[in-house]
Formats: structure tokens, sequence, C-alpha cells
């Protein structure tokens, strides 16, 4: 009679209600790529400083996944390789007052989405970003933008459960924003619109674009 | 007298899981080689592992064992980190981006400072494995419980589990495909349990990983053979 199932016990003890992914500190590497000799301006908005996405899955549990400082680690690495010079702006029209930049930048991170081993079927946490990338020229218009589609897996703990699911699920984030950076870097030094911006009197090449 | 004996029979029991918890592994490894290779002093070797399959992934554990097996400094042969390789190239070997025929290496390596910090790393051979370890087949029933006199399990289960791999080796200095080996293991697993469970596993992943770092040896300080 006292006797009972250990696996839905196991069960009850290990159900988590809610997950929070906090920022990991993790350096994503210098791009090994020769910077354009051009200086640009790099604007990031209060939704992608901050952004955090929220989510409750098929199971019950409640996800909370801390994207901001990620965001501009990524960012500030994957640019700075890229061109000569990058400064961070307050808003996009600052660009107006200093007559050194070529060019304004504003990544921007459409969406985020996740699925659990679980709702996978398999043994990994996959994940998936698209960020778009803007592109501005010196007077602050809009000249192009491209997105940018990443994707990360990683395989889940042998027990899912509780703090032993936020590494594997940090980690597909992790290699998402990876290969997010890994496909900017080598989408944006292919457009011409980026390419002109290096050239003499950018402002009018740049502009060309935008008209 | 009754506590001596089932102490005995529990000492023994365990002892038989700890010695004979291996079932048994059939392996085969198959080899083409395209272009003659050989290690001289200073070259290097890295194995990365291909990470385009949705799917599946090939295990970081596997690379490791065939990292660790391979590795053989009186043969030469010096491993070089896969994570600290694909950083100093970032972002050119990264899974979505990496070159996947000889063709598309030589365009890589041709791009501005490629090639330099190649060089600069000492790696002379890539290895590229895929493939990854499943359970394919499996079956039985255990059920454990616990109460106020103890704890148990009673039943029986088994599965089989499948281990598939293929290395293609490229040689940077030539930038030529100069292989591929694949090794494939099967074996099947057991689970019995009267009161404790003895696992008699068929260890797959580490006999196809012991097989491929053995046949990779060979392949890569062969003589070259012109």
């Amino acid at each position: 009679m006292n006797k009972f199932r250990v696996t839905p016990f196991l069960t009850i003890l290990l159900c988590a209600c809610s997950t929070t992914v906090p920022p990991t500190d993790t350096e994503f590497p210098t791009p090994l790529v020769e910077d354009l000799p051009a200086a640009v301006g790099i604007y990031y908005d209060d939704e992608l400083r901050n952004f955090t996405y929220n989510e409750t899955v098929s199971d019950g549990t409640s996800w909370t996944i801390e994207l901001g400082q990620s965001n501009l680690r990524l960012f500030d690495r994957l640019l700075g390789a890229m061109f000569d010079r990058t400064v961070q702006l307050r808003s996009i029209d600052d660009v107006r007052n200093d007559p050194t930049l070529d060019g304004v930048i504003r990544p921007v991170l459409e969406e985020y989405a996740f699925l659990t081993p679980n709702e996978l079927g398999s043994r990994f946490y996959a994940v998936s970003i698209r960020y778009r990338i803007y592109l501005y020229d010196n007077q602050g218009n809009e000249i192009a933008d491209w997105p940018i589609n990443a994707y990360g897996q990683s395989r889940a703990a042998v027990l899912n459960a509780g703090r032993m699911r936020v590494g594997p699920l940090q980690d597909a984030t992790n290699l998402a924003m990876r290969d997010a950076a890994a496909g900017a870097i080598i989408l944006l030094r292919e457009q011409p619109e980026i390419m002109a911006l290096t050239t003499e009197g950018t402002a009018d090449d740049a502009a060309m674009f935008s008209e | 007298m009754q506590r001596c004996s089932v102490n005995r029979i529990i000492s023994f029991v365990t002892l038989f899981a700890m010695v004979g918890s291996s079932g048994c592994v059939t392996s085969r490894i198959e080899q083409a080689r395209h272009t003659s290779t050989g290690l001289q002093d200073g070259d290097g070797v890295v194995i990365l592992a291909q990470r385009q399959n949705v799917d599946y992934q090939t295990e970081d554990g596997f690379v490791s064992c065939l990292s660790n097996e391979l590795e053989n400094k009186s043969l030469g042969i010096t491993m070089h980190p896969e994570q600290e390789f694909m950083d100093m190239l970032f972002p050119w070997f990264e899974p979505a981006h990496a070159p996947t025929h000889a063709e598309g290496l030589r365009e890589l390596l041709a791009r501005p400072g490629v090639a330099e910090r190649i060089a600069e790393t000492g790696v002379r051979y890539l290895v590229w494995i895929d493939g990854n370890t499943e359970i394919v087949d499996g079956g039985g029933n255990l059920s454990c419980t616990v109460g106020a006199g103890g704890a148990g399990c009673f039943g029986f289960q088994w599965w089989e589990n499948d281990s598939t791999y293929e290395a293609a080796i490229w040689d940077l200095d030539t930038l030529e495909h100069a292989g591929t080996i694949s090794t494939e293991s099967v074996g099947t697993s057991y689970l019995p349990a009267i009161v404790i469970p003895i696992p008699i596993i068929a260890r797959t992943k580490s006999a196809a990983c012991n097989g491929l770092a053995r046949q990779l040896r060979e392949f890569l300080v062969a003589t070259p053979i012109d």
C-alpha cells in the first residue's frame, strides 16, 4: 500500500514552472576580414538593448530569455571589425552632426523563436533568430535593409529538467547569434550599398541608392 | 549468517556488473584515398564536426574522443582544438558557411588573410566528421519500486545502437580532398534486472571512435606514394 512508483514522484520533483535564461558573457570571435575604409555610426534602439523574449511552451513551463547585452556585444564586435571606425549614436539623426561619418547602421532583432526537445521530438534545443540590418546615409535617410536569418541547436542534458535546461538553450542561442554574425559579415560585405560607403564621395554614392 | 550471504551476493552482482558490463560490438571501416599524405614537423590536424544537419549533430564527445585518440607526438600528429581553429578563422568555417568541396576551399584560401591565418595555426590536415550514434531498435520492460522495506527493479530491456561516422580529410597544403574514411559500429545493449539492474552496454560510439582514430592515424602518416 505504501509503495509508489519512482517515475511520477521524480517528475513532480523535477517539474519547474518558470525558467530564466540570463545573458552569457560569451565573447564572439573577431571576424577574419579586412575592415572597410569607412566610418559609420551605430544606432542601437532600446528594444535591441533590452530585448527579452517570453514564452510559455506546451508543457506549461514559461521561459524568459534575456538577449539585450548579448546583442550589443555581438554587433560591437561585428561592426567594429567590419569598418575602419565606428561611433555609437544616440539617434540616427545624430549622423548629421558628425561630418566624418559615411552612414549609419541600425540592427534590429525582428524575431526570436525556440523549440524544446519535447516540441522537436529530438534531443535538441533549436533556436532561430532573424535580425534586420538597416543602412542610412550620412543625412539619416534609409538606403537599404537586409534580413539575417540564423539558426543554432544544442543537445539537451541527460536530465532535462530545472536548471539543467538553461545551459543547452543558452548554448543554442549563442550559436544562433554566432551564425547571425557570420551570415551578416559575409552578406554585408557583398552589398553595393555598403561598398559605396567606402568610395570617394560616399555621400553622393550612398544617396544614389536612397533615390 | 544470512546478512553475510546477502552481502556476498550483492558484492558478486556488483563485481559482475563492473567486469562483465560490455556487450558485443561489430565494426566495419572503409577507406577511400584520393591523394598521398604524410606528416612533417609542425604539421597539425584539426577535426571539425559537420553541423549543417538539422536532424542530428555529431556529438562533441565523439570529436574530443577522436582528437584524444589521434594525438600522437611520436608519430608527429599534433591536434589543434576545434573551437580555437573556428574562432581564429571566424566566420569562414562556421556551419552554414564552411566550404563543402575542394573548389570552395581554394576560393576561401584566396581571401585576404585566410591562408596566412591557417599557416599561423600550423594545421595541415582538416578532418570533417559527420555522423552520430542513435538507438535504432529496442524493447522489453523494466520497472522499479521503492518501499519501506527497500527498493528494487524487475524486468528486462534491450536496445540496439548504431554509430555511423564519416571522416573527410582535406589537405590544406595541396588544397585537395585527400580521402574519406567511414565507420559503422553496431551493438545491442541489455539491461536485465532482478532487484538490481545489471547493464551490459555495447559501447558502439567508443568502438567507432577507436577504429576511426586508428585508421586516420595510418592514413595521415602514410609515406607519400609519389
